[in-house]
């Protein structure tokens, strides 16, 4: 019988020669920027022993193979290397007792460190396929992955789980960065949303090409913004696209939606290279403030979370899966400029990134956007500002959650105990932004609004104070005269009456 | 290995937990000070900025033709 598998020991040496081929060997896997990348990002989650299954077929790289390669006169193959890492060192007596046998010790021991899979293509550049990797741990809540799922991975009939979502290269024959930040994306979706589509990335170039094809549609150089926004529409879905002007508060914007678990992804101008896109799968909260702001130079904005974010999560398929993306303050062009592990080939300097815009695939009944909620929280930091001796620490948590998790975490929270009842009890809309005003680290006041209805009927639905007695108070003085015309002028009819209810 | 729930947080308000158990209040001015100078030119100043803020939804054809090919 031909080898099926090869058990290794996790090293450099041995990483590159199970991802290599015969059009490309270790020595350029060694060169390989993604190779690179992944050897240290299994270093730094534990991997110390991975098992190559030979023969593997992949669903995204036959779809590929049948949609290109297999018509190309060289002989590419059809069939891949899967390479499978784990936490544990392990010899073959162990892994073929961990194969054979009932469910013991062992097989619990093993399967618990399963740190995931990487898909090695037979092909002479973009090898790097499917790959499936837990994340960093969560270090005290502050690495949030929001943008993750559950996978399943079969190794030679024994069923092992993963929580991460997919990553892969561009070969730019069937998918360029666009196509495969979308591909990421809609993994997600999929299962967020349950009956939209997560098509492989051949189909997804095909779908994106369907308007406004400027050049041939495969090979893959690219996609334009309207072409993504035409994919994200064809997986039943609405594309959310925030243009990153300078006074847009974008890592709040980016976070608001993050939370939800909604993919997002960042198109990114890289200095001296263009226009590049990669997936959004979490962020690093920090305790305290980081950034003075997020708003270019000369610029104002709320006080959002964006300014105690440090770093993203992204699926960058240049560089490779969970690389952090640094949030940097910037002058006057851009809200913030970022920094990742893009460098100049020549010195090595590391390259900024300027961002260009952001997009997130939302269900459709998610229309509020969290501009429309933003401008809500504004007037009323103004009316808070003017009415009281308003701290300078103070910050608005905004994002995107579904009712059924909005009732579970609430229970879980200090919440105020008549507002968690009634909240509780009573019907809410199947998707509500949130927004928390904090005050020193503590919360002061909560608004839920309605992301299902529309900006113009004034969708806040509830708020809940922390502090009763202000509250009352607050009404009340809002309700002089005196304040109430500057009121209903400052904030609108529909605002105010809201406020004094 | 899936990580378990109580090990995955997936809410960003988790590390703001360990504070909401005391309160924070805010103190009120009194109505007759604010003047309505004083409250208009705020007020103006959130207008504008909300303004600049919408800015960010509104979609052009330059944003839409530009091509992502790194």
């Amino acid at each position: 019988m031909a080898e099926t598998y090869s058990l290794e020991q996790f090293t450099k040496e041995n990483l590159f020669k199970s991802l290599s081929n015969k059009y490309c060997d270790e020595e350029e896997m060694a060169r390989n920027d993604r190779a690179i990348f992944l050897f240290g990002y299994l270093t730094a989650i534990g991997a110390k022993t991975f098992v190559v299954e030979y023969d593997y077929t992949d669903g995204d790289y036959l779809e590929d193979f049948t949609s290109y390669y297999a018509r190309c006169f060289k002989d590419y193959r059809r069939r891949c290397k899967r390479l499978h890492f784990f936490g544990k060192d392990f010899d073959e007596a162990r892994f073929k007792a961990f194969i054979t046998k009932p469910p013991d010790e062992l097989f619990d021991e093993l399967s618990e460190s399963y740190l995931g899979f990487v898909v090695a293509r037979p092909l002479p550049s973009a090898v790097v396929g499917r790959t499936i990797l837990k994340t960093y741990p969560s270090d005290s809540s502050r690495r949030q992955y929001t943008v993750i799922r559950s996978y399943d991975a079969n190794l030679f009939g024994v069923p092992l789980t993963i929580e991460s979502l997919a990553f892969q290269e561009q070969d730019t024959v069937l998918a360029a960065c666009a196509t495969v930040a979308l591909w990421s994306a809609f993994q997600k979706t999929s299962s967020l949303f349950i009956g939209t589509p997560s098509p492989r990335p051949a189909e997804i170039t095909r779908i994106a090409n369907g308007v406004t094809a400027a050049s041939r549609a495969i090979p893959s150089h690219g996609l334009d913004v309207r072409q993504m926004v035409h994919a994200i529409r064809s997986m039943r879905l609405e594309p959310e696209l925030i243009w990153a002007r300078p006074e847009v508060p974008l890592v709040s914007a980016a976070y608001g939606y993050l939370q939800m678990g909604l993919p997002v992804i960042l198109g990114i101008q890289i200095e001296g290279r263009g226009l590049h896109a990669l997936t959004l799968t979490g962020y690093s909260l920090k305790k305290t403030q980081v950034n003075q702001q997020e708003v270019a130079s000369g610029e104002s904005s709320i006080r959002m979370v964006g300014l105690r974010i440090d770093e993203f999560y992204a699926h960058d398929d240049q560089i490779g899966p969970f690389a952090r993306i640094k949030v940097k303050p910037s002058a006057q062009t851009y809200p913030v400029e970022f920094e990742g592990e893009w460098k100049d080939e020549q010195t090595g300097k590391i390259l900024r990134l300027y961002p260009d815009f952001l997009l997130v695939p939302v269900y459709n009944k998610i229309r509020v956007t969290f501009i429309d909620v933003a401008r809500y929280l504004a007037l009323l930091k103004g009316l808070l500002s003017v009415m009281s001796l308003m701290p300078d620490e103070y910050e608005w948590d905004l994002r995107l959650t579904m009712t059924n998790n909005l009732k579970s975490k609430i229970k879980e929270e200090n919440f105020p105990p008549n507002d968690l009842e009634r909240i509780l009890l009573s019907q809410q809309p199947r998707f509500i932004w949130r927004a928390t005003l904090r005050f020193y680290g503590k919360p002061f006041l909560e608004l839920f609004t309605d992301a299902t209805d529309m900006e113009r009927s004034f969708p806040i639905c509830e708020q809940v104070w922390y502090d009763n007695e202000f509250k009352e108070t607050f009404k009340a003085r809002l309700k002089d005269p005196h304040l109430a015309t500057m009121a209903i002028e400052g904030l609108g009819k529909r605002f105010y009456d809201f406020l004094i209810k | 290995m899936p990580i378990p729930d109580e090990k995955r947080s997936n809410s960003g308000t988790d590390v703001n937990d360990a504070t909401q158990n005391s309160k924070f209040s805010l103190t009120l001015r009194d109505t007759e000070a604010i003047t309505e100078g004083e409250f208009r030119s705020t007020m103006q100043e959130v207008a504008k900025q909300i303004a600049k803020l919408e800015e960010g939804q509104v979609i052009t054809e330059e944003l839409l033709k530009k091509v992502i090919s790194v």
